[in-house]
Formats: C-alpha cells, sequence, structure tokens
C-alpha cells in the first residue's frame, strides 16, 4: 500500500491526473431561531427566495440540456420538487405563523424532520434522498440570508475536491472544466454520482475525513475505476497511471464504437446480434449495448400488472415510445403470449391440467380476439407505417392456426383503411416440435422463423421448464435442438428466408460456430449479453 | 370518497422518481388524495410524505380521492400505477 493513496467508492469510471480545486464550504451560518418580522413577511420571503431558487435550478437544467439523457436531467426536477414540496411548504408556514419562527429556521426544521424518518426506511435509493433533502434546504438558506451560493469560479479544468458537493454545484460549472470530482460524504447511488457518470466525469466518493490530505492546487491522481485517490503522485506513480489512462480511453473508445457496429466472422460472415426486451428500459438498454436490432419484443411484459386488457390507443402509444429509443432498427414484436406461466387478471381462464400445453399465445389470442388481438393487430399495423416491424407469432403448432393469423392480419389492414400500407412481414416461433420437424408445412407462409428454445426443450425433454426438479434435463436437449435448427435452415435457406434463435441458448458462447455453421441468421438475447457475444463472433473463422 | 388497494410493482417501490411521477399526477386533479400504509396516511400530492412511507416494491397501499374529479382522478392514477409509472 502506498503511504499517499487514500480509498473511497467509485462512483463513475476513469482515470484523471490534474490539480486539485477544493471547495471549502461555508460552514452553515448561524440562524435566528425568532424572527422579529411579522409572520406574514417572513412567509412571503420564504415564498419569494423558493422561487427565486427554482429559477436558478431551471436555468443550470437547461445547461444540462443536450449533455445528458432525459432520465438523468429529470434529478433537477425532482430538486425543483423537493423544494414545492406542499407537505414541506405547508408544515413551515404553519411553524412561521404558531411560533413567529424564522423562515430560515422553519424550512431547516421541518426539512431536517423528513430527512430523519426518510433516513430510518432502510433502502439505499429512498436514504440517498435524504441527502438531497438536506441539500435543497441548505441552499434555499442561503437564498434567504442574502448569500451566494458557494462561488465555484476556474477558467482550466481541475478536479473538484469537498466535503460534499450538489447536482446543482455541478451543473453550475461548465463540464468541460470538471476533470474530476472527490468527495468525503456519498455513495454509489446518490444523485452525484449519477450525474457525473452522465457527463463522463470520474469521481470517487465516501473519502471521509481522509479528504483533509487534499490541498488546494497539488496535484492528485483519481482512479474511478478502483475508487481510490494518490495525493502529490511521485513521477514513476505519474508515469504509470498516465499509461493506464491512455490504455483505458482507447479501450474505452473501442468497445463503444465495435458494440455498434454489426459482427462479422473473420471469414466475413454476417451475424444479426439483437435484443430481447419487454419493457422501455430494456429498449435502452438494447441502445447502450450496441443491439444491432430488437429480435424478441415480448409485448405481455409490458401489461401483465393490470385489471382491464390494453385498448389500441394505449399499446400504440406505448409501443411507439419503446420503438423512438431505436426508430431505425428492425423490431422483431411478438404478439401476446399470455397463458401458461404467465397469467393476468383481466383474463379469465379456466382451470388447466397442464397450461403450458393449454389455452396460451396465439390460442389464447383467438379465444379474446376482439379485446387482445384485434387491438394489438390494429397498433402494430398503424406503427409499420413508419418503422421496421416484424410481426412474430407465439405458440403455432398447427397450420391452420397460421392460416387463421394470417387472415385476421390482413382483414384488419384492409379494415384500418390506411392511406399508406406496407407489408408486415410475418414469422413464428419454433417451439413445437410439430413445427421443428415439419417446417415445410409452414415455410411458405411465412416470411421467418424464430426458435424459442426454452419452450421447445421443454416439449423434447417432457421436462416442466418451471419445476426445479427437472431442471437437469434441459442441458441435454441441446444436440436434438441443434438438429432441429440446422432442418429448418436448410428447408429456409432454399426459399430465401431467414431463421433467427431467441431463447436461452443464443448466447452460449460455445455454440455460436455451430449456429454459423448451420446457417442461423440471426440471435437475440439479453442486452448486457451483446457486446460479449459480438467480441467473439468476430473471433470465429469456420 | 373513491378508494383502492393497489399493489406497487415498480422495481424499487415507491422511490424519488416513482413518487415524483406520482404527486404530479395526484397534483393535477382538485380531489384530497391520500395513499394509506402500514397505518399511515398522507398527502399524495407531496413527493416528500410518499417517500416518508417506504413503500417497497411488492407492497399494497391504499389510495383514496375525494372531490369534484374523484372518478377520474381514482382511474388515472391507478392505470399510472399499472404501467408500472409509464404514464
Amino acid at each position: 500500500m502506498n503511504h499517499n493513496k487514500i480509498k473511497g467508492i467509485g462512483a463513475s469510471p476513469g482515470i484523471e491526473i490534474g490539480e486539485i480545486f477544493f471547495i471549502k464550504k461555508n460552514n452553515i451560518s448561524i440562524i435566528k431561531k425568532k424572527s422579529s418580522n411579522k409572520p406574514i413577511d417572513e412567509i412571503n420571503r420564504l415564498k419569494n427566495s423558493i422561487s427565486i431558487l427554482e429559477k436558478k435550478i431551471l436555468g443550470l437544467k437547461k445547461n444540462l440540456k443536450n449533455k445528458i439523457s432525459k432520465e438523468n436531467l429529470s434529478i433537477y426536477d425532482s430538486n425543483i420538487e423537493i423544494l414545492k414540496d406542499p407537505d414541506l411548504i405547508e408544515k413551515t408556514t404553519h411553524l412561521i405563523k404558531s411560533k413567529n419562527y424564522s423562515a430560515e429556521y422553519s424550512y431547516k426544521y421541518c426539512s431536517e424532520e423528513y430527512v430523519k424518518v426518510i433516513n430510518k426506511i432502510d433502502d439505499e435509493y429512498i436514504s440517498a434522498r435524504a441527502n438531497d433533502i438536506k441539500e435543497i434546504s441548505n441552499e434555499l438558506i442561503e437564498v434567504l440570508l442574502g448569500k451566494s451560493s458557494t462561488d465555484i469560479n476556474f477558467s482550466s479544468p481541475k478536479i473538484l475536491v469537498s466535503e460534499k458537493i450538489s447536482t446543482n454545484e455541478i451543473a453550475s460549472i461548465k463540464s468541460k472544466y470538471i476533470k474530476g470530482i472527490v468527495t468525503a460524504e456519498g455513495g454509489s447511488t446518490d444523485h452525484v454520482s449519477i450525474i457525473s457518470k452522465a457527463l463522463e466525469i470520474p469521481a470517487v466518493v465516501g473519502l471521509k475525513s481522509k479528504i483533509k490530505k487534499l490541498k488546494n492546487n497539488d496535484k492528485l491522481i483519481l482512479n474511478g475505476q478502483e475508487g481510490e485517490v494518490i495525493y502529490n503522485p511521485t513521477p514513476k506513480q505519474l508515469k504509470e497511471y498516465k499509461t493506464k489512462k491512455n490504455i483505458l480511453k482507447e479501450k474505452f473508445k473501442n468497445t463503444i464504437k465495435k458494440n455498434k457496429e454489426t459482427a462479422k466472422t473473420i471469414s466475413g460472415q454476417l451475424i444479426k446480434v439483437n435484443a430481447n426486451i419487454g419493457s422501455l428500459n430494456d429498449a435502452k438498454k438494447a441502445l447502450k449495448y450496441g443491439a444491432d436490432g430488437i429480435g424478441l419484443f415480448r409485448t405481455e411484459f409490458c401489461f401483465l400488472n393490470r385489471q382491464n386488457f390494453p385498448s389500441e390507443e394505449e399499446q400504440f402509444k406505448l409501443y411507439a415510445k419503446i420503438l423512438n429509443v431505436l426508430p431505425k432498427k428492425e423490431f422483431i414484436i411478438r404478439l401476446s403470449d399470455f397463458g401458461s406461466d404467465k397469467k393476468v387478471d383481466y383474463i379469465d381462464q379456466p382451470y388447466e391440467q397442464n397450461p403450458a400445453m393449454g389455452y396460451r399465445g396465439l390460442r389464447l389470442g383467438f379465444k379474446y380476439y376482439d379485446k387482445l388481438l384485434k387491438p394489438q393487430l390494429r397498433a402494430l399495423i398503424r406503427l409499420s407505417i413508419d418503422y421496421n416491424i416484424k410481426i412474430l407469432c407465439p405458440m403455432i403448432s398447427d397450420i391452420d392456426d397460421l392460416k387463421e393469423i394470417k387472415k385476421a392480419l390482413i382483414n384488419e389492414s384492409e379494415n384500418l383503411k390506411l392511406n399508406k400500407r406496407s407489408h408486415v412481414p410475418l414469422g413464428i416461433m419454433i417451439e413445437t416440435p410439430n413445427v421443428a420437424m415439419n417446417a415445410e408445412e409452414f415455410i411458405d407462409h411465412v416470411d421467418f422463423f424464430s426458435f424459442g428454445t426454452n419452450d421447445l426443450s421443454q416439449f423434447l425433454m417432457a421436462a416442466d421448464r418451471t419445476n426445479e426438479n427437472v431442471a437437469k434435463y434441459h442441458e441435454k436437449a441441446i444436440p436434438s435442438i441443434m438438429k432441429l435448427i440446422e432442418n429448418v435452415c436448410n428447408i429456409s435457406q432454399k426459399k430465401g428466408k431467414w431463421v433467427g434463435v431467441c431463447g436461452e441458448i443464443a448466447s452460449k458462447k460455445e455454440l455460436l460456430k455451430m449456429f454459423i455453421k448451420v446457417g442461423v441468421n440471426e440471435l437475440s438475447m439479453s442486452p448486457t449479453m451483446i457486446p460479449e457475444i459480438k467480441e467473439s463472433i468476430r473471433k470465429i473463422k469456420l | 370518497m373513491k378508494t383502492i388497494k393497489i399493489q406497487i410493482n415498480d422495481k424499487i417501490g415507491f422511490h424519488a422518481r416513482t413518487a415524483s411521477i406520482f404527486s404530479k399526477s395526484a397534483s393535477e386533479f382538485k380531489s384530497i388524495i391520500n395513499i394509506e400504509f402500514k397505518d399511515k396516511k398522507v398527502n399524495g400530492k407531496s413527493m416528500l410524505s410518499i417517500m416518508s412511507l417506504g413503500v417497497k416494491t411488492g407492497d399494497s397501499v391504499i389510495i383514496s380521492c375525494e372531490g369534484e374529479d374523484e372518478e377520474v382522478s381514482i382511474n388515472h392514477l391507478k392505470n399510472l400505477i399499472n404501467n408500472n409509472f409509464n404514464s
């Protein structure tokens, strides 16, 4: 252990070397408890100060508008919301009125009451918010006292070091001047960490009292990867970390760039690596991890916890929101796959001995056509005009079911009488042995196939996928599944159609070579797996 | 007065983001809106009060709306929670 190294918590990754800018906090000024003003004047002073601070925060938010995501920007909305919370203001004004206390004292007292309660909640996310309340309260008190908040002014990039730093303070400095952030307080889930990550500013927090060793203008190495800082580094340390920093920078640039690129084998064979999603958040992850498109959008996941069927409009709006995360990409959207282990309150299902082999997927869709399948088909047809949508049908074992859904798609498309119309490609999940073994019968009616290997292995091995006692049998299904995939690929290639795999096994590295060999065109998996799988594909030589 | 019992399914429960979305939505209505959880009843228009309840994912709360737009408001808030706060 080096004598000049201090361990903290890595809040935002990256390595930086620079000079310290130590932000000294004014010790919270002495606040008078009793006010010499009339309560009504004190209340007006409170209201004015709240509106001054609100304007200031809105200005800060505007500064960051194009730099961080909407979701992260909302931290500033939440700051304003704390500031203007009706209960907090109500309690504060009550205290001013009833006891003739000063606005500063009353606001501080009431916000501390909330901090106490919230700190008691055993939840990291909520207790981190207690800090936000403290921050806002301190800032409001500064406004009330007529103090300008800490002046942080410098014109060359520095590493900010402080006991604590607020999200508002970070926003008030041009981010190009912040090389890094080091604080004594804080944890990895607080808002400062989130904002520094979003702005890609390396940060180490939670240095505690050891922060006192850091002095203004001293040289500092900040290592966000390991969550440590090195003060007054030796020439040897400087050299070592400069190299580390450069390697990291290169690596980072390459992964981001490479993630987004398509994955080709050494011999030049392209294989699409798509994401499985079930929510808006998943779609954002798919974008982040560089998915080529969405290979399986499990729409039913959007509508599990509710009491009524989702309407056409509701589905249209929600899908549009999700499609807009990756507006130019291919979206393979699976029609609702309720039933089996995904039951919902609003679909009345009779008791079934074997629900995995009962009314599920499209079988249920046909049974509740007007409420379930029709609104979804209509929403998707309407969206297909502006987005690259392909429809995927769950649980098809019989050619008649396939013909029926095709008919329904054509009917709804005609009923909609849209000015513009586009052909919506239709594919089916291969999750029953019948389709896998007799794909010839289905091929002329579909545009593509997608293997759902979780269900397929359940039926091949006669082993319930929700029953832990028989979980070991699923591994053993892989050789049979591979044979079936090969069979379907052969049939599809002859007809110029494509085959994808979207089950659990799509992200098994040891199977990649085999998938490509037998002619699989697309793999779809959990977004976080994508970078690794793309990397592996690029190393494959057939 | 309209009341419902409903389960919170957002993956972290009623934390800052969801409490904020809820209180903002509630503030759009004229009705008095309360949330009740574990014998505590708070103003549904106050983010801080909602957070202080400590509602976690899977917990059920009782929402009540009273006023001229109680019917609309309760349905709106119910849908908001059912859609996991994606309004």
